[in-house]
């Protein structure tokens, strides 16, 4: 079996230092948590990496992990994965050959700069909508049916 | 591709007279004709093939006469001999050889097709195969101008589950056509019962309602009959795309051997369009056209023969300019189709190329060879417009002479009360809309061969014969041992050249078979033959005693993985590419799938994980992963039977140890054919078949054969420091 048991996987925290890996009693200091699906799975398959990066093992349901290890998982998977959600879009203007999208997301408002509009945006599923700036960012719309009518409108002309 | 080429009737009686009882030209199975008489002369000859004869024919002087007529149970082996600049066909009856025809190169695939369909009936013994039919249904000629009649017959047919929505489309169109002859006559009575004469001038509002209702009307139906047209266009469009695209996928791979993938995409795209334009532009077009030109005539009779005739004098001048015009400006069109061609050609080029370019610092030399072609095209692109706009106001100038003619003698006919002003007002008006169709109805003469060869390249794809999926008497077989027999395998590409000759090989289940030889040794070709991506020409091939070729093909493909040199990865997720030949296949299977190809942690780290998208074909991956990814798909596909073509391109160590891993576990317990490359899977393969030039020439072990010191042996000293080799088994 290729998968950890979730019983035998338990993670501590000390402070703001990478999390400490204990798998059947060995431990691995300063791990690394990746998901698998992070876009398509994000609530199963964590795998977990050494402080060198070399590949420790996969977990299929974290959920089924001791209540501390899941919550320092799921603090981790932040952590790691940085996509902001909009809830709301403000403005778009052309600049340029760039265009400018003034959104409102869950961490703030922010400019999203996007050189190719249509290229920078990805349908993940039918309403969840990836989108990646010119410089690699990454937003994401998790239900465009949930945004207000004008945010859909500019969105719906793109996709 | 059995041919039927046309049998002239002086020749189809001479056959006739010469089979013996029994038989007769209902037996015929295909005609080629060829070009060459026996004594060297340009003249037609015929090769035809009935059930039981082959018959060969030539003309001279304008006289059919037969040359040979063999029995096919006579006929011991059939032999293509190229000469040059031409061929020979030989037949060996009673242990001699003979010549039967001559040909030059114009014919030889025609020929080809045609001795291919020979020897299948002739069998490889000689004695007529009557196990596997080649009596294939004949393909329509989809190329021939007279074709062009089937290709209207095949364009109702797609109508034809549509006919309400056309009838009543055309219904529409010949109301607008009918209500567009209204204004003109209704202008004539305004003009000479109500304006001059006065009498009936209580009518005016009335009259002005009926113009206004008129146009109204048609402005109206001309957009219910131009809406049910476009979606009738583009519905028909959509399933001539569906059925192409259903067929392309059921295809033979021979037929993509001959065809090129951009020509295809062209026919996807734009040819299966064109049934949208004929149901949109062109069909209604020439109905209300067509209408307008035939009431208009009737009404201009009506009110005045004489005037009317005079109004036909420039017709026959408009008809001829518009179709000269056509065929004048269409050179200068194809120049600059042609020079918008290579523009793109060497633009694309170019900017595939950039990389090289700028390495080796040519980019002025490439922006000035593109700024010649942009030139070219400046040029082509004057041509026309230069010459459209001086035609045009030409053409314009013969429609006013008809004009001048009924101002000259309708003007006459006014002064001297013999015609209303009114009427000729209406007269007028007629003429405007009457000229306008004509020339219309004449361009779009033109049209038609344009459209047609691109509808007919259409139907050329979706009549093209599919792969033969359950052939009659299927065995079942749903899961195989893997016991693999090849038993005198014979096969070539074109039918008289063989590529793998007398193959014999016996494969126990679990086994794995290494296939080595120099390039264009046969070795791809036998793996294309296990895929059954073309049949055997000779001999069979036998999974657990049953021959492929009465295999379900899906159930037969569906058992057999197959891994390439340079694997093909689908634009999608890395997910998408590992399920794809098991689209149920749970994340669970993906990640143990890519655990045992050594791919699982490269993907992991990639931003999006499995999810990441590969790019097109897998261009986003390095050619190490994408042969991981490969094997996990292979592994997921779970085959009893594996194909495995070895990479040749040189990885790093680290990866190169983690494919060989991936492919030790992905060959556990399958049978193998791999054409190797590598020094460990030819040491870890149970055996070793050595192909040269075709055919088999040793088979044993690694050791076995470096001992025997042959073509094996010649072989891994040619590719590697043999001394080594030797050192590392030590």
């Amino acid at each position: 079996m290729s998968f950890l048991d979730p019983a035998v996987v338990h993670l501590e925290r000390r402070d703001d230092q990478p999390p400490t890996l204990s798998i059947a009693g060995d431990l691995f200091f300063g791990v690394k948590i990746r998901q698998a699906f992070p876009l398509s799975q994000e609530s199963r398959y964590v795998t977990f990496f050494d402080q060198e990066d070399e590949y420790l093992g996969i977990v299929a349901d974290p959920s089924s992990c001791d209540e501390s290890t899941f919550r320092i998982i799921r603090d981790e998977i932040e952590w790691r994965y940085f996509r902001p959600r909009i809830t709301r879009v403000v403005e778009m203007e052309g600049r340029g050959g760039t265009s400018l999208f003034s959104v409102e997301t869950d961490r703030g408002e922010v400019k999203i700069p996007m050189r190719d509009l249509r290229e920078g945006m990805t349908e993940l599923s039918p309403g969840r909508i990836l989108i990646t700036d010119e410089n690699g960012n990454r937003y994401e719309i998790p239900d465009l049916d949930l945004l207000d009518r004008r945010s859909r409108r500019l969105i719906r002309r793109l996709i | 591709m059995p041919l039927l080429n046309k049998i002239p009737a002086e020749l189809n009686r001479l056959i006739g007279d010469s089979l013996s009882v029994g038989e007769d030209m209902a037996d015929l199975l295909f005609a080629c004709k060829t070009d060459l008489a026996p004594d060297g002369r340009m003249e037609d000859s015929m090769l035809v093939v009935t059930r039981r004869h082959l018959v060969v024919a030539t003309r001279s002087d304008g006289k059919w006469s037969l040359t040979h007529t063999l029995s096919l149970a006579d006929i011991a082996g059939l032999t293509v001999e190229p000469l040059v600049g031409a061929s020979a066909l030989m037949a060996t009856v009673d242990g001699r050889e003979s010549r039967l025809l001559r040909y030059t190169h114009a014919v030889a695939q025609d020929m080809s097709d045609a001795v291919e369909s020979l020897l299948h009936l002739i069998g490889p013994d000689g004695s007529p195969d009557h196990t596997e039919p080649v009596a294939e249904e004949p393909v329509p000629d989809w190329s021939s101008r007279e074709a062009h009649l089937r290709t209207f017959r095949r364009l109702w047919s797609f109508c034809l589950p549509h006919w309400r929505t056309l009838v009543i489309a055309m219904l529409v169109t010949v109301a607008a056509s009918a209500i567009d002859l209204l204004p003109p006559y209704l202008t004539m009575i305004l003009v000479d019962q109500v304006l001059v004469d006065q009498s009936m001038f209580i009518w005016l509002p009335l009259i002005v309602a009926l113009l206004a209702v008129s146009r109204i009307v048609h402005t109206g139906v001309t957009i219910i009959s131009g809406r049910m047209m476009a979606v009738l266009g583009d519905r028909l469009a959509y399933d001539a795309r569906s059925e192409l695209l259903n067929v392309l996928q059921l295809l033979p791979l021979k037929y993509y051997d001959m065809q090129q993938t951009g020509g295809l995409m062209a026919r996807i795209a734009r040819d299966a369009k064109s049934i949208h334009y004929f149901w949109i532009d062109f069909a209604p077009q020439v109905v209300q056209q067509g209408l307008l030109v035939i009431g208009m005539t009737a009404v201009l009779f009506y009110l005045n023969w004489e005037l009317a005739l005079l109004v036909l004098i420039p017709i026959p001048a408009i008809i001829y300019a518009s179709f000269h015009i056509k065929r004048y400006l269409m050179w200068f069109y194809g120049r600059s189709w042609d020079s918008w061609a290579t523009f793109f050609e060497r633009v694309n080029d170019a900017l595939a190329g950039i990389r090289v370019v700028k390495i080796f610092a040519q980019e002025k030399r490439q922006s000035l060879e593109m700024q010649l072609e942009n030139e070219k095209v400046f040029t082509a692109e004057r041509n026309i417009h230069i010459r459209s706009r001086t035609v045009r106001p030409l053409l314009a100038f013969i429609v006013s002479v008809g004009g001048l003619l009924v101002w000259w003698y309708g003007g006459q006919q006014v002064q001297s009360t013999e015609m209303t002003t009114g009427m000729l007002m209406a007269f007028f008006l007629y003429l405007a809309m009457f000229y306008s169709p004509v020339q219309q109805l004449t361009s779009m003469a033109d049209w038609i061969p344009e459209m047609m060869t691109a509808i007919t390249r259409t139907f050329e794809v979706i009549d093209s014969p599919i792969e033969e999926y359950t052939p009659d008497g299927t065995v079942d077989v749903p899961r195989f041992e893997g016991r693999l027999e090849l038993q005198d395998v014979n096969f070539g590409y074109v039918a008289h050249q063989p590529v793998l000759k007398g193959i014999n090989l016996h494969v126990e289940p679990g086994e794995m078979i290494g296939l080595v030889g120099h390039s264009g040794a046969g070795k791809s070709t036998l793996i294309k033959l296990m895929c059954r991506f073309y049949d055997v020409d000779g001999g069979r091939i036998m999974i657990d005693g049953t021959d492929v070729r009465r295999m379900d093909l899906t159930q037969l493909r569906s058992q057999i993985g197959y891994v390439e040199q340079d694997p093909f990865l689908f634009s999608g997720s890395v997910a998408d590419n590992i399920r794809f030949g098991n689209q149920d296949a749970s994340r669970e299977a993906i990640i143990e799938a890519a655990i045992n190809a050594n791919a699982h942690e490269f993907i992991v780290k990639l931003p999006d994980g499995y999810d990441t998208p590969v790019g097109e074909r897998g261009g986003r991956l390095s050619g190490g992963e994408r042969q991981r990814v490969a094997i996990a798909r292979a592994i997921l596909h779970d085959p009893r039977i594996l194909i495995l073509d070895e990479p040749t391109s040189a990885l790093d160590l680290e990866t190169e140890k983690k494919i060989q891993e991936a492919l030790g576990r992905l060959m556990e317990g399958r049978t193998t054919l791999a054409i190797a490359h590598r020094l460990s899977t030819l040491r870890d393969a149970d055996r070793l078949l050595v192909l040269k030039n075709g055919e088999p020439v040793e088979l044993g072990t690694h050791e076995e054969l470096l001992d025997r010191q042959g073509e094996y042996y010649r072989l891994v000293q040619l590719h590697t420091n043999v001394s080594s080799i030797v050192g590392v088994e030590g």
